[in-house]
């Protein structure tokens, strides 16, 4: 009698999304979060955990970060950042990963802070970062729809209250 | 567990909530979305959604105190609590039915986009907000922890620029002090690590007694003194420091008097020049006196600029002492730093000047009070 011990799979957890959707992934994978590692250690056997707030494309994405950052750690980028550009200041898989539109880094930003995943929430606020840096007050405002709330003579006082924001 | 799901999809209109009010008190406390379950599920047949919602809403979004609430208003005969699941999935297809629920889908996602505020603080949160805000159970914004760690990976310079756009990013800028922790360190421990000995010993190859009285007899700057600054950010601010991505300029006019002329009357020339100052980190300093106009050649000072001289700087305070080499005799200057507002540095007042011969301990203090010595050095940032 030979048992092949390959064949025993990983066990694997289920994640339900908002729409309801199930995505799977192996279990040392999601150990990366702790939120998920909080619920399968004080759970016995739980293999499936919903996460009404994340949606499934999010999900998808963060299954890929967890597959890929599997076996070895997040290089942690430094602070501050050095450019406007993320594969100056990570790694050129990070870079690419993050690449994505607006709405999309928010999401999975507030995905990995729910899920309690440090790495990836620094790459996010990194990214976005990224997009605060080298641009005007003007370009600023007009990008995140901020009105000027400060009055005029407000405003004035307010370059002499950050000289050092021209360094 | 099947049930359980379908009450999830069914729900999803009750828990969607109808206003920032209750989105926020949906992600204050998680637990109320399974209450609300519960509530429904308990008091289903005796109020519609709408009478429950409202109940949860007069009790400050408590489920226990809106569970009370209910039970005072409900008529003695409450019917029983628990219901087996085959009731439950009844009556969620009955409602099904009547209400005509339509799952979500990718196309109502797009209809429910909800148009947010304009003005505030609230107009952030929404700018920083998923769009798909009304279709799913729980709101989330962006809170103030993440603009915090996102503030933490920009530089001092993006953070003051950040801290002019919004009142919020201001307030942001204003709690995050600690983060000017890693700057002050880098701008000062540095100028604190400063050698007592002369950084170049030649010509300078006495001991420290060439720098005369008025040197600062160390760097290190007391612990009262750092004190007084009580946080970071305010140390970044009030310290005085010198600042290396730029020169120090200065505009010297007198009048000297020329040869008389034809009619006899004597002529006056007027002599304009202007005298750079530029600050290494290494505690090296170069000066350039020349004609030209700080726009041409400010970018251009440095130690490889022909007809530099080169000297060495200390700092103590606001106290600046530094040393330039001319041809046959060191000048020591005395600068003090100040700032035409609070926090600029962007000033150098001349204290005193004092020259000596290289081999000579004895010195002669310079009259500041004549037009050839200049008040002010004034700093010009490179572009």
């Amino acid at each position: 009698m030979f048992y092949n011990f390959n064949k025993i799979e990983e066990v694997k957890i289920r994640l339900r999304s908002a729409e309801g959707h199930i995505c799977e992934v192996e279990e040392s994978a999601a150990l990366m979060s702790s939120f998920i590692r909080s619920m399968i250690e004080g759970f016995n056997e739980v293999t499936e955990v919903s996460l009404p707030n994340i949606n499934s494309v999010v999900i998808e994405k963060v299954i890929e970060y967890m597959r890929h950052y599997k076996d070895k750690d997040p290089p942690i980028i430094k602070k501050p950042i050095i450019s406007s550009k993320m594969e100056e200041n990570t790694s050129a898989w990070d870079a690419g990963f993050i690449d994505a539109d607006w709405n999309m880094v928010v999401d999975l930003m507030t995905a990995a802070d729910y899920l309690m995943m440090i790495p990836l929430r620094d790459l996010c606020c990194a990214k976005m970062a990224c997009k605060f840096k080298g641009r005007s007050i003007d370009e600023l405002r007009a990008e995140y729809h901020i009105e000027n709330e400060f009055p005029s003579e407000m405003e004035e006082n307010l370059e002499f209250q950050h000289p050092w924001r021209l360094e | 567990m099947e049930a359980n799901v379908n009450i999830y999809n069914d729900t999803q209109d009750l828990l969607a909530p109808q206003s920032i009010d209750e989105g926020i008190a949906l992600i204050q406390n998680p637990s109320s979305l399974r209450g609300l379950i519960e509530l429904e599920k308990i008091f289903g047949n005796l109020f519609t959604r709408q009478e429950i919602k409202e109940a949860w809403k007069l009790n400050c979004y408590d489920i226990e105190k809106s569970a009370l609430y209910l039970q005072d208003l409900a008529p003695e005969n409450m019917p029983e609590i628990h219901q087996t699941t085959s009731e439950i999935k009844e009556k969620i297809s009955r409602e099904i039915e009547l209400n005509d629920i339509v799952e979500p889908n990718n196309d109502t996602l797009i209809e429910n986009v909800v148009e947010g505020p304009t003005r505030g603080k609230i107009a952030l949160e929404f700018s920083l907000s998923p769009q798909y805000i009304n279709t799913t159970v729980v709101i989330f914004y962006i809170s103030d922890e993440i603009l915090k760690e996102i503030f933490s990976f920009l530089s001092p310079c993006d953070r003051g620029k950040c801290a002019t756009v919004c009142r919020t990013w201001k307030h942001i800028d204003l709690s995050t002090n600690y983060l000017y922790k890693i700057d002050c360190q880098r701008v000062w421990n540095k100028e604190q690590s400063r050698p007592d000995e002369n950084v170049f010993p030649q010509p300078f190859n006495q001991t420290s007694v060439l720098w005369g009285a008025n040197f600062p007899e160390e760097y290190k700057e007391p612990e009262e003194y750092l004190k007084s600054f009580k946080n970071w950010r305010n140390m970044w601010i009030k310290r005085p420091r010198i600042k290396f991505n730029g020169v120090y300029a200065s505009k010297t006019i007198y009048y000297k008097q020329g040869e008389a002329n034809i009619m006899n009357i004597p002529t006056y020339q007027k002599v304009v020049f202007y005298r750079y100052f530029r600050f290494y980190d290494d505690f090296s300093i170069c000066c350039l006196t020349t004609a030209k106009k700080p726009r041409d050649i400010a970018h251009n000072v440095s130690k490889i600029y022909e007809g530099v001289r080169v000297g060495e700087w200390a700092k103590k305070k606001s106290q600046i002492v530094m040393h330039l080499l001319a041809k046959h005799e060191v000048y020591t200057y005395n600068f003090k730093i100040c700032s035409t507002f609070s926090g600029a540095h962007d000033t150098l007042r001349l204290e005193a000047i004092s020259s000596r011969a290289p081999n000579d301990l004895s010195f002669s203090i310079m009259n500041l009070s004549s037009d050839a010595w200049p008040k002010y050095f004034v700093f010009y940032p490179f572009k």
